[in-house]
């Protein structure tokens, strides 16, 4: 019976229609991530180089196991990585047994760029950063602003060569104060950072760094005597949130502030607030009682308002509301840097002194228009301001 | 009898069209406005039409019962129907994602897929079965006539619904009203099937269910707690269709959003400032004395108020929904209050390219809100036309201003080429082009003249004429017109193939389909690339292999089966894909007029009802099928030549200079003359088909199989790939060629019966 009707046209037009909706079910549920693999699109007209001639720069965190295999140990990710595949981020590949950093000298972006875009409000206000990055993370958040290079893998995108030196020289050249590793996820091209930062210090230059945090305790700590300034993301103060809107996990995020409070950089804060994923009032006031109690109340925390991007595309942008609501929680929990992101014109651009109130640093958009800093206190009162100022 | 089964058939055919539309509508929604999913569901909707027609509909003509079974099916399927509208609603809660994360085409294609079986799978059913029990009214009558006048009777119930739909239905009712009063239809022709019979009952009360939950709360409350599911967390204020498309409004902690199909429009009262400012000031600024000043959409909600600060004389102001400004003053804010009251503002409910084109007046600047050509009607207001057009309604020393989608950290191959495609329509209607590289959106400003992008200037102006704006700073302006990235931009977009954007050569739109892909089904992307390498002999090389296919299988089976499901396959395509070319052409020219696409249709529809009863009077009379088939098909391969030459790119200018209504007149004859086409085209074939088989029910379910599949291809094919990439002229000579090649196989199929 099977058999006559299988035979039949309608049942052989039956038989596809049902494998078209496995093969479509298949397709929606295999959430393919999304890297495949490196393919250069034909679009591309400017040729980059092969991949076999990437592998010059071993990677610095990794141990060699049986088999060729190796587990990378930079990020908490910890991949385990048989012969001639990469990690989550990319742009750490096993070849022949060894572990390389694939972007190394390879940045796809380079510009010049003012301090407070990081955001980064108390270093140095008003100077002009050279911000590189290569392609590459280690997390997917579905909001991110530059998935064009961040989601991406090397021979993806356009790619310029740029060993150390020269990004050196031309931030030298741009007139450039300071180098800043940001844009995608500046832990994945590690090597590159550390070797640029430390040939930046020797030519006088000042180093930054704009991450999600989401780095192991030893790395970070190597790489710390080489930079100035650190920008940590902590996107979110719930688990759920990073595993299902990030891919991370907030745990290690923590572990990094915690660490950078140890060693004494400085670091500032910055919370996208994005509607119904991350903005309840509970969720920031445990944030905020979090940072007071392991960080103290003098990092600087920035509530960034939120735009629709990437997957994300439909979100309406966070309410101002919001976000000076969450301002209001972090000041009376005692955080005496509270700033807000994205609104520009908003009076808590500005820095204000917590002693005595008068305005310190006033900004508009990422214009500085005024300091009334004098050797790192205020004017004003001769309170002391935690940043680097010089 | 059969004369209720006839009627029967007429409720069958509006209910489809209402089905598909009202779907269409609501995934749309669903999707965010994503105009590539049109050619998914309509493609989706076929192919389900498809398989209940062959599959499901022989099946349950043939069952023992198949009276009542018949009965229990309409009933079941005027259920689906809401339910369907239910699935379309609410299915993203069902998915892993977060609340306003876009979708990919493989889950576009599941939902789509998946919300529109339970109707389109039983409608198809309903079709075949509805001719088989039709014949069986009647056992004097050949087959031949029966599936031929169920399908006018369908056609006719098609075009009613679609009218009726369209114009008075969709802005009156909601769309859980409209899918009970079809249930009430539904229910109703059941009751007339069944009068006299005590089973006559049950689709009474059924009707009378329906008329309950029309009249009363019912549909009411169905509508809003669904259409509050796709905004969870969100109060929905506002959900309304207008005649141009869907507006939702929805409140959160003091801030309204609107939405537009889906897709964000304004935020009020804190719009995105940056965006705001830097469309509004940047190139006011850039002009020396900007009085009169002309926006297109995007000015309500900011744009106009940032306008305001440099004392023009007149802004005219052209937003083509009215319910747009309606819901902002309805939900009023200090932002919108201010700009909208303001004595110098004239807004016009005007499609924007349509005012300018009627206008008498010069501007200084104009400026075009949208901000991402991604669907047919935007498009237009990136072309080569449509520059022209501006270029010509500028004073001396004019700027045109726009944005295209943009980042400043990387220019990926999809956004340059967007961005290409459109700065090369730009440059060939203006001597000088800027492109301002911006976060989120770059900013494109051109002009006759030099266009100085100095900060010092730029700087002096905001001064000399006390504007106070958030972001303009010197600082700011230096660092935005920041030489050196200028020049990179630019720079990088000289690498990029994209041939330049046209109305009738949409490949912004292509550019903009692949752009989304590649964020949300990267794995598709070698497709897309693929896609934009698509050429005529490329196409004409697939259609081939197609047809050998086909003539493979005819000179095997020694038979016309072959020739002729080729023929109706692709007069299916053509059929669809000339639909979409007459729509894509009139949207080129005037932009969305909802009432006009409903007319297009309508002429399309009558076509094909007048097709029908000629061929089914020719038939009667004993002509010969086989020859009139042929003579079909030679006809639709020269009217595929024809609307090729009409299509040129050239002649887009050339028609505007024709008074409207000739041309709007042209359009109406050129979409009834296709729907003439198909609508004979079926009727013969399978007259034609059933001289070989004899199988009644199963021969109408094959042929309707055929040409719904070949209408599908003609929907995801012609929508994504062919009509950008291709344009218009080149995919209906692509027709041309097809149809030659089935006249053909036809000839020699027939040929060897005839002499047989």
């Amino acid at each position: 019976m099977a058999e006559k009707f299988l035979s039949s046209a309608a049942g052989k037009r039956g038989l596809m229609l049902f494998a078209g909706l496995i093969l479509s079910a298949a397709i929606a549920l295999s959430g393919k991530p999304a890297f495949s693999g490196s393919g250069e699109t034909a679009a591309e007209t400017r040729a980059t180089p092969k991949v076999e001639a990437r592998a010059e720069k071993e990677a610095m965190f990794y141990s060699k196991l049986k088999d060729n295999f190796v587990r990378c140990l930079l990020c908490p990710n910890k991949c385990t990585l048989p012969e001639g595949s990469s990690g989550i981020c990319r742009v750490r590949k096993n070849i022949k047994g060894k572990l390389y950093a694939m972007s190394y000298g390879k940045p796809c972006s380079v510009s010049l760029e003012p301090i407070e875009k990081a955001p980064l409000y108390h270093f140095k206000p008003g100077h002009k950063r050279l911000a590189l990055a290569t392609v590459g993370c280690n997390l997917s958040c579905i909001f991110c602003q530059n998935w064009y290079i961040s989601q991406k893998g090397p021979g993806e995108v356009t790619e310029y060569d740029a060993p150390p030196e020269q990004i050196v020289e031309e931030a030298l050249r741009q007139g450039a104060e300071s180098i800043c590793f940001t844009f995608s996820e500046p832990s994945v091209f590690y090597e590159y950072v550390y070797d640029i930062s430390r040939l930046a210090k020797e030519k006088g230059l000042m180093t930054s760094i704009v991450s999600n945090g989401f780095i192991n305790p030893e790395p970070l700590r190597q790489l710390l005597p080489y930079l100035d300034a650190v920008k940590i993301d902590l996107k979110a103060f719930s688990e759920k949130f990073y595993r299902k809107v990030t891919g991370g996990e907030l745990e290690a995020v923590l572990n990094t502030l915690k660490l950078l409070k140890e060693e004494n950089a400085h670091f500032e804060i910055v919370n996208l607030i994005i509607p119904t994923l991350n903005d309840s009032p509970e969720e920031i006031a445990e944030m905020c009682a979090w940072i007071k109690e392991n960080l103290g109340d003098d990092v600087p925390l920035h509530f960034s308002r939120f735009s629709p991007t990437y997957k994300l595309t439909t979100l309406p942008p966070t309410p101002v509301r919001t976000l000076e609501d969450a301002i209001k929680i972090a000041d009376d929990a005692g955080l005496k840097y509270v700033y807000i992101g994205n609104v520009p014109g908003h009076k808590r651009n500005s820095t204000n002194c917590p002693r005595c109130g008068k305005t310190l640093i006033s900004r508009r958009g990422f214009s500085v228009t005024s300091n009334n800093l004098k050797d790192g206190k205020c004017k004003f009162c001769g309170l002391s301001i935690p940043g680097i100022w010089e | 009898m059969r004369k209720k089964f006839l009627l029967y058939a007429a409720v069958m055919g509006l209910s489809g069209i209402t089905a598909q539309i009202l779907l269409l509508r609501e995934l749309l929604v669903s999707f965010y406005g994503n105009e590539f999913s049109i050619g998914i569901i309509l493609a989706n909707w076929l192919l389900l039409e498809a398989a209940g027609a062959s599959l499901l509909g022989p099946a349950l003509a043939r069952a023992r019962k198949n009276f009542s079974i018949f009965i229990g099916a309409t009933i079941l399927f005027s259920l689906a129907f809401p339910f369907s509208i239910y699935l379309a609603r609410v299915f993203k809660n069902f998915l892993p994602t977060v609340q306003g994360q876009g979708l990919g085409i493989s889950a576009i294609f599941c939902a789509s897929f998946l919300s529109l079986l339970p109707s389109s799978l039983l409608h198809g059913a309903l079709f075949t079965s509805c001719c088989e029990l039709h014949n069986r009214g009647g056992e004097k009558s050949p087959g031949v006539f029966s599936v031929s006048s169920v399908y006018i009777f369908e056609a006719a119930g098609t075009l009613l619904g679609g009218i009726t739909l369209s114009f008075l239905l969709l802005e009156r009712l909601n769309s859980f009203e409209i899918a009970f009063l079809v249930a009430f239809l539904n229910f109703a022709a059941c009751f007339f099937l069944l009068k006299g019979k005590r089973s006559s009952l049950i689709p009474a009360l059924a009707a009378g269910a329906a008329l309950f939950l029309l009249l009363g709360p019912g549909a009411g409350n169905l509508h809003l707690l669904t259409a509050r599911k796709q905004w969870s967390g969100h109060e929905l204020l506002e959900y309304r269709n207008t005649i141009y498309g869907n507006i939702a409004v929805t409140k959160r902690s003091g801030e309204y959003s609107f939405f537009l199909d889906g897709s964000l429009a304004i935020t009020a009262p804190n719009p995105d400032i940056t965006a705001i400012e830097e469309f509004a000031h940047i190139p006011l600024l850039s002009h020396p004395s900007p009085r009169d000043i002309l926006v297109i959409s995007g000015g309500a909600g900011g744009a106009l108020g940032e306008i305001f600060k440099h004392g023009p004389a007149s802004v005219d102001y052209a937003e083509l929904d009215p319910a747009v400004l309606e819901l902002l003053r309805k939900y009023p804010t200090e932002l919108s209050e201010s700009e909208l009251s303001d004595k110098r503002l004239r807004v016009k409910y005007l499609d924007g390219r349509l005012f300018l084109k009627k206008t008498p007046r010069k501007y200084d600047v104009i400026l075009t809100g949208f901000s991402d050509p991604s669907t047919l009607q935007v498009n237009r207001f990136f072309t080569e036309e449509f520059f022209g057009l501006a270029a010509g309604k500028l004073r001396e020393g004019g700027i045109l201003a726009f944005r295209l989608p943009g980042s400043l950290t990387y220019m990926n191959p999809e956004m340059r080429d967007m961005n290409a495609s459109v700065r090369r329509a730009l440059e060939k209607s203006f001597a000088e082009t800027a492109l301002i590289p911006g976060d989120g959106s770059h900013l494109y400003m051109a002009s006759q003249g030099k266009i100085a992008l100095s900060a010092e200037k730029m700087m002096k102006a905001a001064n000399d004429r006390s504007i106070s704006a958030n972001l303009i700073t010197r600082d700011y302006l230096d660092y935005k017109l920041n030489g050196r990235r200028l020049q990179r931009f630019e720079e990088s977009l000289d690498g990029s193939p994209a041939a330049p954007n046209r109305d009738f050569r949409a490949m912004a739109v292509f550019y903009s389909v692949a752009h989304w892909n590649a964020m949300f089904d990267p794995g598709f992307k070698k497709a897309f690339t693929f896609i934009e390498k698509i050429n005529m002999p490329g196409a004409a090389s697939a259609a081939f292999f197609i047809f050998l296919l086909f003539a493979a299988s005819a000179f095997l089976r020694k038979g016309a089966k072959p020739a002729l499901f080729f023929s109706i396959f692709s007069t299916g395509f053509a059929g669809m894909l000339f639909d979409l070319m007459l729509i894509f052409a009139f949207q080129a020219l005037y932009g969305y007029v909802f009432h006009w696409l409903g007319l297009l249709v309508t002429a399309c529809m009558s076509g094909t009802v007048i097709g029908g009863l000629w061929m089914k009077r020719f038939i009667e009379k004993g002509g010969e099928g086989g020859p009139a088939l042929l003579k079909l098909e030679a006809a639709l391969a020269l009217f595929a030549l024809l609307l090729a030459a009409l299509f040129l790119n050239e002649s887009g200018a050339r028609a505007l200079l024709l008074p409207e209504f000739v041309l709007k007149s042209v359009f109406l004859l050129l979409s009834l003359a296709s729907g003439l086409f198909i609508g004979a085209e079926f009727p013969l074939a399978n007259s034609r088909y059933l001289k070989n088989t004899g199988a009644l029910g199963g021969a109408a379910g094959v042929l309707y199989g055929a040409d719904l599949l070949g209408g599908w291809l003609g929907g995801i094919a012609g929508a994504l790939a062919l009509l950008p990439v291709l344009g218009l002229a080149e995919s209906s000579a692509l027709i041309a060629f097809v149809k030659l090649l089935s006249f053909a196989l036809l000839f020699f199929a027939l040929r060897s019966r005839l002499s047989a």
